[in-house]
């Protein structure tokens, strides 16, 4: 098996990263949660995520911002945008940016999952959802 | 997969600018030639099927209204299932009334070009007959998508570009939206790809629905499909389990809710008997 993937989640909602995590870990990845962005920050400057997934609309710092900044530090990071508002102009600028994908709330774990696989073969990591999911169990 | 889709007044420059961008990207096409394909699809006649999507319901032009909903509602539910294959551009199949909120889905409405539109026609013509022709065409086309989508099809708003004929050069359109195509902000994603998705979803319920019935609309979100509808209060329970019966038959569907509404103008109607 390849090396885990090295992902941070940003929500500043607690549910959407207690959810996630466990739902994220099965499919080989490391997943570090945050719930406010300075701190995340912080995080992306230290060390350099393969996958990084934020929420947009937060207090002190937005997901857009935080998608420059993982960007400035690291080019191959993808950023896979979540949000509550979803809106065609917001999703076309965050494309506009360099978002790897953009989601609108509500939606399944699987569906994260599969976003991660794609990223995850972007980066040239494929990951093979059925059969982690398989051996971990659902 | 971005979508290209073109609405315009002048159907010819139309056709000659959607051809040669679809050309340059290498993308496929998607034009009333689709009309026949959709005809055999749904055993429908192709030459009333065209005049659907020019025409307005009429008794007189032997397009009642039931059928004249039923014939738009097959176009859309093959265009919009079409749509979510592959690199596309589409025109002349009114998709620009009924794609909405797609962001990898660029709208544009050209303007004007009306030298050309009328040809060898035209010499015969005063300046004042020309405009007269095409304020009615206008006129016309405006009855039309107000009638089908409650939309005024000239509306700026519906579009995320408006280019003028009479002002940029076909070859300038067509390269510019070309490079247009290209931009990031224009690439699928996983919210465009599920909004086009619930759409075709909710395009192929309400078709399946339209068959037998009248007073549908159809929402769709995350494989949720909401039918709204409405009857007399003593046709309720029948109508809503027809609605669900005939629904299920549709892949995809994750929940299917049904509105109801009470027919009060019938229901009026029927109390003074």
């Amino acid at each position: 098996m390849s090396n885990p993937l090295e992902i941070l989640l940003l929500d500043d909602e607690a549910i959407v990263g207690k959810r996630l995590k466990p739902a994220i870990e099965k499919i080989n990845c490391n997943v570090e949660v945050f719930q406010d962005p300075l701190l995340a920050v912080e995080r992306i400057k230290e060390k350099e995520f393969d996958i990084v997934v934020t929420d947009i609309y937060m207090d002190d710092m937005d997901g857009m911002q935080v998608l420059d900044i993982v960007l400035e530090k690291s080019s191959r990071t993808k950023v896979i945008m979540i949000t509550g508002y979803a809106m065609i102009s917001l999703a076309r600028d965050a494309m506009e940016k360099g978002a790897f994908d953009f989601i609108a709330k509500p939606f399944k774990p699987d569906d994260l999952r599969v976003v991660i696989a794609k990223a995850a073969k972007a980066l040239g990591s494929p990951i093979d959802l059925n059969t982690m999911i398989q051996k971990q169990g659902r | 997969m971005p979508v290209l889709v073109l609405s315009s007044e002048n159907k010819e420059l139309e056709n000659e600018i959607a051809q040669k961008i679809a050309q340059n990207l290498e993308y496929t096409t998607l034009n009333r030639e689709f009309f026949n394909e959709i005809a055999d699809k749904y055993s429908l006649d192709s030459k009333k099927l065209m005049d659907a999507m020019t025409i307005t319901p009429s008794i007189l032009k032997r397009m009642p209204s039931k059928q004249w909903y039923y014939y738009l509602s097959c176009v859309e539910t093959e265009v919009l299932d079409r749509l979510l294959e592959d690199n596309c551009v589409c025109w002349g199949l009114a998709a620009h009334l009924y794609v909405a909120v797609v962001s990898h889905v660029l709208k544009v409405r050209l303007i004007g070009g009306h030298d050309s539109i009328s040809g060898s026609d035209k010499r015969n013509m005063t300046p004042d007959k020309i405009k007269k022709i095409i304020a009615e065409q206008e006129r016309s086309r405006e009855n039309w998508s107000m009638t089908a989508y409650n939309k005024k099809e000239a509306h700026p708003g519906l579009y995320d570009m408006v280019i003028n004929l009479d002002q940029v050069q076909t070859d300038e359109v067509v390269k510019t939206l070309s490079t247009t195509m290209g931009y990031p902000r224009l690439k699928a994603m996983t919210y465009s790809i599920n909004n086009l998705t619930d759409r075709a979803l909710a395009a192929k319920v309400k078709n399946v629905l339209l068959k037998s019935l009248t007073d549908i609309q159809v929402e769709a979100q995350n494989g949720t499909v909401v039918v709204t509808t409405t009857s007399m209060k003593r046709e309720k329970s029948k109508k809503i389990d027809t609605i669900k019966s005939l629904a299920g038959q549709i892949d995809g569907i994750g929940y299917l809710e049904v509105h109801w509404h009470k027919d009060m103008i019938t229901e009026a109607a029927m109390s003074y008997r």
